[in-house]
């Protein structure tokens, strides 16, 4: 059976046919001039990247061949095998790897004047023929093929040094104007002849370049923007700037005006569309339990949709719980039609899921192993690991079964500080959420005239905050830390020490380090060495733990919080 | 003087001049050679109070570095044995990170397999421990196994070491990587082992790509896949490491598009990122966002608690007395409360002790006999001069020991304190009688801390530390814990007992102080306990054999035993009892443990004792709990107990305080408020009308200038006036004009520690002190003061500065 590339195409991306024709209408044929520039917007992972580049590689990069009649097979086999060994006549970018706009610059120039990556068959961005049921165990495999076959293609180094705009202008012109067999070809084909005129004839085919995620360049390339917006007017020659990014054009817009993109939109996917997409994912050699897939897929759908939107989390989710929730059945626990059964199996997973797997709390791997080992202690009964002892006991990856991997993941999460350590720390919470004005009150050691403190202090209190303290809306807990001196903190420290401690440096030291440790955030910038400010940047459940480990009590100390 | 002029220079390294004070002109050619030679010996010198010969000295640094070095290998040993298990997980980790994807859970997308790695707070000491991960994974086996071996380390362990070309590894630390090019230029150089900045990429000849440039590293990649490509198409290709140090320092932002970039490379270069956190996941959390997140399949590694390293470093040197020196109780205080207190650091740790063995070398005399192999033909012994002597003799365990000899054999004693050559003789004996003592020591306590993993109640369960801390003291053996130890040993029924025994036995045949040895000759305190332990065991085993003939079990019996236990009870105070159970529970688990020696098999079968053993038993039992008691109190006892043992134990702290616990703010009152603590000099007497005033409160016009306006500053408010300070400091220096008696000394002071004002101060001599010189060191003390946060400019209040401290000291 032959398919044509488009077919191919559609095949690859379901509920992304309309937009594939429309940059396929945008290019048109290879050497037709086209609009200047294209916005391709979106949310994240809608397949804007991938679609792209698919597209791109198919149509420009010697992607796969195949064609409606035997002379045009012909023909289009010559043109993929020129395609592949020419210069590319596209560039991809990522702007975040391309982060100044020399190296957009060089990349582009590199990427134009070198033949297109290799897109083998089922490679990463396009799985053609038989990829679209043997999803992803191919592209893992693809990964690597991608890599060998890499090695192989290697040429010397071609490198163009090129720092600013009008350079590479200049080399646009020049890549544009390199005539190569390719464009020989479509004249001695005449193919172009009829349609494009006398006024083309010295075009050659169009370039594109490519710039992902890019909302980036507003940051690292600011003015670069109009500039790539009339690239086609500068170097008056056949080339075509696309963006694709997940923001809309009117962020882009500078003030000074210019050139507008023709900006198409990737929807978001319906369900049905969705679940097409998931059955893609389906492993080849589970293809006999595809109703129970489905089945799956429709579930997990109707279960995460509300929390989460996105394609790939999805995605996600399915792989590492599908193999879950027919495990049962594998088993023969449960009969494949048993769908309530299963349905409250899996229901437990999802909980968890919801809250470890999504967040990420978890991995991917440390999910499966739990799960792996989860059903293979329920098999033997699992009493029997209560051994090892004390000597590996918190070692992450000792194969201890699940008890042990949650525990693992528990102890990580808490951790210990010095002693006093954890003092300078209560004591910046204090500093932080404590109004200064009542610091006497709570710190003061003399208790003779703390009575008297206190009483005015509160009434100070009351009246500053005019109302009870309950509905304030200026409670600190509610407004985040306060910025304080460091002084002021170390006061509290040494005032709510049970024992007398010296000043001495490793307290400045300890300062210093839970900065670093992001614990404390110092406000002064760097350079300023005289009265520092921090902010306390720790959790107020944190905090409480400390305060546990320490016996001290936090909650006296603290005002107007809850 | 003038090398010490300089401005740019805040610190000066003095070293201490060997020749003395006193030595006039004369001798700096000499003294010149001495300095040299100083730091050959780095720093040791010949101590003058004993005379000691040079020899002494050059043994003592011997010493010293024979010492050091024993210690700092050990240190590194405990270290690498405590995370050779997570080592070796990462290494595993690293190394099938890309052949594990396709057997475990098919993900849709690519994942970057990324390991966290919980190194504990301290950040500083983070450097080794991931030098030594780097090491390990670069190498080409994983790390030689500790005693568990990570069993079955993955389920896919199928793909490991047989094909694994090595990783390449770079370590990356936040103060390279202040934003994404930095980042990626240090990455880049570092894989491509480019060591300085700028150098041209070997690859790439002439051309111009940029140092920050992922091509550049792709690149490389490829050309080292051809290069080592002989393997054929099995072999696996090297993937690139990157560990990101310290986490919590890392600009997020430049992170999260370093990760990005690496995950986009991900499909070319197969990366594995190792990441170290020092405090939770959630830094990880909150530092990236989820679109990050979700390209990451992360792994956890939790590395040793630096506090159990701590434990192992102390057992490992002190407990069981690998080294030579031993810290006393005091400074070994104090370095567990630094470390628990202030800094988790096993490096500053590490430096402490280090501290402590230079100064137990540098300043004990004796120290020359502070050598485990010492025998009577040592050359220490020869070079004993009179002061040794005097020295030994005035330890206070020597005079307890020739206290304890004047009853039995007055005649030794007197001969021990009067005759040289005598002690001389017997040093060797008592040196080897310590080393006895330290081994018997580490023995028996392993016995206690046996004991009590045994009965594993935790809240009573004391750490390694605190115990052996308590034995440092002299307050363990009389402590309530072991009695308490030895109560719940007594409660154990019958077959309990009779595993306790089987274990005790084993923990002693183990123990290399018991192993069997060539010859009697050898034979030591422990072997002759083992021979104890051996008897019990016999005769337990023994008793009990008689009993499994005639497993009989009937009701009398089962009474007779629930009385045993009730009585057992009642002599625990009425709290424990109730904890019984779970001692028993926790005694029936260490059974369940697969522990599959003969007897306890059969004692698990018979499980009463008939009436007629039952007074054996009972015997056998007390003398169990006897021998157990005997042990703590023979050999547990406080090391201040043994002669000469001040030569083996470093026992100060006020050295180790000053150097470690530096109290800056303190150290600057003081000098500034009684300089002649730090001056020694002799201008600065009280005038004789004022011996009841202490010096502190007096301000002289002798003292340094920032002096003088400290102790005015003293007296101030909150505000202080400019002017009237001024006028107070020109006329303290008034006063100081006027007797021309302590002109003389008063002007090189000044010239000492402001060496250009010399030369105008000897012209203004005669006349009154000129004002403009008085402005001038007014203004420079002032902006001392400043300079040191004493006081502040403000607006509030013309010609006023603001006090920033309190107090009147
Ligand atoms: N219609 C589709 N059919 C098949 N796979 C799809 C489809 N849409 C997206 N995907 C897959 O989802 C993944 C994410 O897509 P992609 O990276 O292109 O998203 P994106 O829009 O570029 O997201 P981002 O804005 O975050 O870069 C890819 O692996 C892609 O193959
Ligand atoms: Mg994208």
């Amino acid at each position: 059976m032959v398919t044509s590339p488009l077919q191919l195409l559609h095949e690859a991306f379901p509920g992304r046919a309309k937009q594939i024709d429309q940059i396929l209408g945008f290019m048109g044929k290879p050497w037709a001039a086209t609009p200047p520039s294209l916005l391709i917007n979106g949310n994240s992972s809608l397949g804007k990247t991938a679609v792209l580049k698919a597209t791109l590689s198919a149509m420009l990069g010697g992607g796969s061949g195949g064609g409606s009649n035997s002379t045009q097979i012909q023909t289009e086999q010559q043109l993929q095998e020129l395609r592949r060994r020419l210069p590319s006549r596209y560039a991809f970018l990522d702007c975040v790897e391309c982060h100044t706009p020399r190296l957009i610059f060089e990349h582009a120039i590199y990427q134009l004047r070198n033949p297109p990556p290799s897109q083998d068959k089922g490679s990463v961005v396009f799985p053609s023929t038989h990829a679209s049921t043997t999803g992803m165990s191919e592209k893992k495999e693809a990964a690597t093929v991608s890599r060998k076959r890499k090695r192989m293609t290697t040429s010397p180094l071609d490198w163009n040094k090129c720092e600013n705009v009008n350079e590479f202008v200049e080399w646009c012109r020049k890549i544009c104007d390199t005539k190569d067999e390719l464009d020989e070809f479509h004249e001695t084909h005449g193919n172009h002849r009829a349609v494009s005129g006398s006024i083309s004839k010295h075009q050659n085919e169009t370039r594109y370049l490519v710039l992902d995620r890019a909302e980036r360049l507003r940051d690292t390339a600011p003015t670069l923007i109009s500039v790539l917006m009339r690239l086609q007017e500068l170097t008056g020659r056949n080339i075509c700037v696309i963006l694709i990014t997940t923001i809309v054009w009117e962020k882009f817009r500078s003030k000074t005006g210019g050139y507008e993109p023709i900006v198409l939109n990737f929807p978001q996917y319906t369900k049905s569309e969705t679940v097409a997409i998931l059955r893609k994912d389906l492993p080849a050699e589970e293809e006999e339990d595809l109703d129970l897939y489905m089945r799956f897929v429709d579930l997990v759908y109707d279960v995460f949709q509300r929390n989460c939107k996105d394609l790939n989390e999805i995605r996600h989710l399915v792989a590492l719980l599908f193999p879950l929730y027919i495990k049962p059945v594998k088993e023969g626990k449960i009969q494949k039609h048993e769908g309530l059964k299963l349905h409250r199996h899996i229901q437990a997973y999802f909980v968890e899921a919801m809250d470890k797997l999504y967040l990420r709390e978890i991995s991917s791997t440390e999910w499966s192993d739990r799960t792996l080992s989860t059903a293979s202690g329920s098999m033997s009964g699992g009493s029997g690991s209560t051994g090892g002892g004390g000597t590996g006991g918190h070692v992450s990856t000792a194969p201890g079964g699940d008890r042990a991997l949650t525990t693992a993941l528990d102890v990580q999460n808490v951790f210990d500080l010095p002693y006093y350590t954890k003092f300078i720390l209560i004591a910046s919470f204090l500093a932080s959420y404590n109004p200064p004005r009542l610091d006497m009150r709570y710190f003061a050691k003399v208790s003779s005239t703390g009575s008297k403190m206190t009483k005015r202090s509160k009434v100070a209190a009351a009246k500053k905050h005019g109302h009870d303290s309950m509905g304030s809306k200026l409670r600190q807990q509610l407004l985040g830390p306060k910025p304080f001196p460091i002084e002021r903190m170390l006061a509290i420290f040494y005032s709510i020490l049970d024992e007398e401690v010296e000043e001495n440096v490793n307290v400045h030291t300890q300062i210093a380090s839970l900065v670093s440790l992001r614990m404390l955030q110092r406000v002064t910038p760097m350079d300023k060495l005289d009265s520092i400010k921090c902010k306390c940047n720790v959790s107020y459940e944190m905090i409480k733990t400390l305060a546990k480990s320490t016996r001290f009590e936090i909650d006296k100390y603290l005002y107007d919080f809850s | 003087m003038d090398e010490f002029d300089s401005l740019t220079d805040g610190v000066f390294f003095v070293p201490p001049s060997t020749t003395g004070k006193t030595t006039g002109k004369s001798k700096t050619t000499s003294g010149k050679a001495a300095q040299r030679d100083h730091f050959k010996r780095d720093g040791f010198q010949q101590l003058k109070d004993v005379n000691e010969p040079i020899e002494a000295m050059e043994i003592r640094h011997d010493l010293f570095n024979r010492e050091w070095g024993l210690m700092t290998g050990r240190i590194e040993n405990v270290m690498r044995n405590m995370n050779t298990v997570v080592l070796s997980a990462i290494y595993n980790f690293v190394h099938n990170a890309y052949s594990r994807q396709s057997s475990n859970a098919a993900m849709p997308f690519l994942e970057l397999p990324t390991g966290l790695i919980f190194a504990g707070i301290n950040v500083p000491d983070h450097d080794l421990l991931f030098q030594q991960i780097a090491q390990t994974i670069s190498s080409s086996t994983p790390p030689s196994s500790g005693p568990l071996e990570a069993e079955d380390m993955e389920l896919d362990h199928n793909t490991t070491a047989s094909a694994s070309s090595a990783s390449h590894v770079v370590i990356l630390q936040s103060k390279d990587c202040t934003n994404l090019k930095s980042a990626q230029k240090s990455m880049i150089e570092q894989f491509l082992g480019l060591g300085i900045a700028g150098a041209t990429n070997p690859l790439e000849g002439g051309t111009r790509l940029q140092n920050y440039d992922m091509l550049v590293l792709e690149r490389w990649y490829q050309s080292l896949c051809e290069s080592d490509d002989g393997g054929g198409e099995e072999r696996k290709q090297p993937t690139l490491v990157v560990i990101l140090q310290d986490f919590e320092s890392f600009d997020y932002d430049t992170l999260q598009d370093f990760i990005t970039i690496c995950s986009n490379y991900q499909d070319r270069i197969p990366f594995v990122l190792l990441m170290g956190l020092a405090t939770s996941i959630d830094a990880l959390h909150q530092g990236l966002p989820k679109a990050v997140l979700s390209r990451l399949q992360t792994r956890k590694f939790q590395m040793q608690q630096s506090s159990e390293c701590l434990t192992a470093i102390i057992e490992d040197l002190f407990i069981h007395a690998n080294v030579g020196l031993m810290v006393g109780s005091l400074p070994l205080k104090q370095l567990i409360d630094q470390f628990i207190h202030y800094n988790f650091s096993v490096g500053g740790f590490i430096s402490n002790l280090k501290y402590i063995v230079m100064h137990h070398f540098y300043a004990n005399p004796l120290s020359i006999l502070c050598d485990r192999s010492l025998t009577a033909q040592s050359k220490a012994l020869d070079l004993l001069t009179s002061g040794h002597f005097d020295h030994l003799r005035m330890l206070p365990s020597f005079q307890q020991y020739v206290e304890g000899k004047l009853e039995g054999d007055p005649q030794e004693a007197e001969m021990l304190i009067l005759d040289d050559e005598f002690l001389v003789q017997q040093i060797p004996d008592l040196v080897q009688g310590l080393w006895e003592y330290h081994q018997n020591f580490g023995m028996i306590f392993d016995f206690l801390w046996f004991l009590q993993t045994r009965f594993s109640i935790s809240l009573l369960k004391k750490p390694k530390r605190a115990l052996y801390f308590m034995a440092l003291e002299g307050s363990l053996i009389n402590s309530s814990h072991i009695p308490f130890l030895q109560s719940l040993v007594r409660k154990l029924d019958s077959n309990n007992m009779m595993i306790f025994v089987e274990d005790w036995l084993q923990l002693f045949k183990e123990s290399p102080r018991c192993v069997s040895k060539e010859s009697t000759a050898l034979e030591n305190a422990m072997d002759r306990e083992l021979i104890v332990v051996q008897s019990i065991r016999d005769r337990m085993a023994a008793l009990l054999d008689i009993v499994s003939e005639d497993s009989v079990t009937s009701s009398s019996e089962v009474e007779d035993n629930g009385e045993e236990a009730e009585e057992s009870s009642k002599t625990l105070s009425g709290g424990f009892v109730k904890k019984r159970k779970l001692v028993s529970l926790n005694v029936y688990a260490h059974e369940t443990d697969g522990r599959q020696t003969r007897i306890a098999k059969k004692t698990r079968e018979t499980t009463r004792i008939p009436k007629g053993a039952l007074g054996a038993y009972t015997l056998l039992v007390k003398e169990i709990d006897e021998t157990i008691s005997r042990l703590f109190r023979t050999y547990l006892v406080c090391h201040t107990s043994m002669p000469l043992n001040e030569i083996y134990y470093y026992s100060q702290i006020a050295i180790q305080q000053k150097a470690f616990l530096p109290q800056p703010r303190a150290s600057i009152q003081t000098a500034l408020g009684q300089p002649e603590v730090y001056l020694n000099c002799d201008c600065c007497r009280p005038p004789s009308g004022s011996a009841g005033q202490s010096l502190a409160d007096m301000v002289l016009p002798t003292q340094h200038d920032t002096c003088i306006l400290y102790k005015l500053y003293v007296e101030c408010g909150r505000m202080i006036n400019m002017y009237d300070w001024f006028t107070a400091f020109g006329m303290i220096l008034e006063r100081g004009e006027q007797p021309a008696g302590v002109e003389e000394p008063l002007a090189k002071k000044r010239a000492g520690a402001k060496g250009s004002r010399a030369g105008s101060k000897a012209k203004t001599k005669a006349s009154k002190l000129d004002q403009k010189e008085v402005q001038a060191r007014f203004i420079s003390g002032v902006a001392e003061l400043q300079f040191m946060g004493f006081i502040k400019s403000t607006t509030r209040k013309t010609d006023h500065v603001m006090r920033l401290t309190w107090g009147n000291i």
